[in-house]
């Protein structure tokens, strides 16, 4: 039979080895599950910051790539693609040549703004810069007018970020796309596009030269071709004309041709003239009244051909209130800037009045003064035979001198 | 024979206190965990919170401006003299970033809980509370782009 002090004793040491027993158990549990969720969620904060970075950074990027995408749009649009639409013939840079531009110029910015890109944390972080970007725009939708108001986007691909700390590194390959809206690039693209092919003022300033005019024409034709463009827009846009320059001479005589390119560097632009196409509607043929039968007297003259020559560049500029779009100085109304640029030549573009036997052709003999039924035609000018080519100043402007070129004069309307 | 039961039960007695505390002891510390979970979750759902509205600043453009939040703050900074309100064209009118910013943040953290401050080359804007330091603001802050290939920062506190 137990005694009762080995029945407590036994009592304790049960009690004391169960309660060593769930203090153990208790003890390794936490540290084993306890430190272990604790290192879990330690490493998933860590992967979590490190997202939260890259987020942050795409963030900033797709904002980049809008800001990025206005600016481009904005600096061809005040430019004009730095060419002139017009050069004699039209020259309005192509839905290529400009979605070009406008990408290269877009991948430069958007890289920019990435290369000033950082992060405040303690993590290791590399950048691999845009290679591609391109602004999806069709020509049948550009036609249809689906980019009117924008709505079209443009992608930039093959970026990255590297992000790494001791013992976890993570790339994110970067390709981003971004709706760019409430921007009338296009619309007004569309617009001087037309206006460009049509080419009133290339064939006005043609037209100038075959009628023996000078600067004053030119300024008409430059007002007609501005009311043209200025139709083509709605309500919301509002234009106004500048004259650049323009030249006007004379040349030599006796011979006959259409409107030819001509090549001067008084009033220029850099541009490529492509092989003239463009009749003047005016009659330059000479027309002479022969009389049959030489009377050689000392009142006999010849109406001879006159070389006539004008240039002219003006900077049609249209500006757009509908919407604002993003700059340097806050949100303004886009500008859309293009020169129109011709310079002609048609050798028998005036006609002159000279001796017999200065140029090949007939000799005009007006009748004894008592046999005369009526004056002869009058025609201009009436310089001296022998002398050279000059510059003619038109009377009508008073600002056709050669220096005249950096002095625009804004013509509102 | 007293004596032996005295001892007995003093043994006995030692041993049920110990239990006892020990099982006092381990039930604190489940307390206190729960407390410290319970803190800890709250603060994740706050951190949630911050980081989804900092995200919407980004992503998420109010109706009939087709711009995020983020531009129209920027493009009020930097035009005209008001720096809160931004005219965007005869066909979308104007935008006071102050009232879009605050009705976005109130959503996502509620009144009196949130400062927002935009830091430019051209002005540091601040819409909300004023936040002073304190221990338990959290701070949550992203780089921005500004026109011009400038770069800024947005930062906000929540409390």
């Amino acid at each position: 039979m137990l005694s009762k002090k080995g029945i407590s004793i036994i009592a304790i040491t049960f009690i004391v080895l169960i309660s060593s027993i769930a203090a153990i158990s208790w003890i390794f549990y936490n540290t084993y599950f306890g430190s272990r969720y604790q290192l879990n969620v330690l490493e998933q904060s860590k992967l979590d910051t490190i997202f939260n970075e890259i987020e942050k950074g795409k963030n900033y990027l797709r904002q980049s790539l809008i800001y990025s995408s206005h600016e481009s749009l904005s600096e061809f649009a005040a430019s004009g693609g730095n060419k002139p639409w017009i050069c004699n013939t039209p020259n309005y840079p192509t839905l290529v040549e400009t979605s070009e531009c406008l990408a290269n110029n877009t991948k430069y910015k958007v890289n920019t703004y990435f290369k000033k890109y950082s992060i405040d944390l303690p993590l290791n972080f590399n950048k691999e810069k845009f290679r591609d970007v391109k602004y999806i725009v069709t020509s049948s939708d550009l036609s249809a007018g689906k980019y009117d108001n924008g709505d079209f986007d443009v992608e930039i691909t093959e970026g990255g970020i590297i992000l790494n700390t001791e013992d976890i590194s993570i790339t994110d390959g970067l390709n981003l796309k971004k709706e760019i809206n409430k921007n009338r690039f296009w619309y007004m693209y569309n617009r001087f596009k037309e206006w460009s092919k049509d080419n009133v003022f290339g064939q006005g300033i043609c037209d100038c030269v075959a009628k023996c005019s000078g600067c004053s024409c030119a300024k008409k034709t430059a007002e007609t071709a501005f009311n043209d463009l200025r139709k083509r827009f709605d309500k919301h846009v509002s234009c106004r004309m500048m004259k650049d320059c323009c030249v006007n001479q004379k040349g030599g005589m006796c011979q006959q041709s259409p409107c030819l390119d001509w090549k001067q560097n008084i009033c220029s632009i850099d541009c490529e003239m492509k092989p003239t196409s463009i009749s003047s509607g005016t009659d330059s043929s000479t027309s002479v009244n022969s009389i049959t039968g030489l009377v050689t007297n000392d009142n006999c003259y010849q109406i001879v051909p006159v070389e006539n020559k004008l240039a002219a560049i003006y900077t049609y500029e249209c500006e757009d209130e509908r919407f604002f779009v993003p700059g340097e100085n806050g949100p303004h109304p886009l500008t859309f800037r293009v020169n129109a640029f011709a310079s002609f030549r048609d050798l028998d573009g005036c006609k002159k009045k000279v001796p017999c036997g200065t140029c090949p052709g007939p000799c005009i003999c007006p009748p004894e003064p008592s046999e005369r039924d009526e004056e002869p035609p009058e025609y201009n000018p009436t310089e001296n035979p022998a002398s050279g080519p000059d510059i003619d100043t038109d009377t009508d402007t008073g600002h056709d001198d050669p220096g005249s070129h950096n002095n625009p004069e804004p013509v509102n309307w | 024979m007293k004596k032996g039961f005295a001892q007995e039960f003093i043994g006995f007695l030692v041993v049920i206190i110990s239990v006892v505390l020990l099982s006092l002891f381990f039930v604190s510390q489940g307390a206190l965990k729960g407390g410290e979970v319970t803190r800890s979750v709250g603060g994740r759902n706050l951190d949630e919170s911050a980081n989804l509205a900092l995200m919407a600043l980004f992503n998420n453009e109010p109706r009939s401006f087709d711009k995020t939040y983020i531009e129209i703050a920027i493009d009020s900074i930097y035009q005209g003299e008001n720096k809160t309100i931004v005219f965007y064209g005869k066909d979308v009118g104007v935008a006071s970033s102050k009232q879009l910013l605050t009705s976005l943040f109130n959503d996502y953290l509620g009144e009196d809980r949130w400062g927002l401050k935009i830091e430019t080359s051209n002005a540091n804007i601040a819409y909300g509370n004023r936040i002073s330091k304190r221990e338990d603001v959290y701070n949550y802050e992203s780089k921005i782009p500004l026109p011009g290939d400038e770069i800024g920062k947005v930062s906000l506190y929540v409390v």
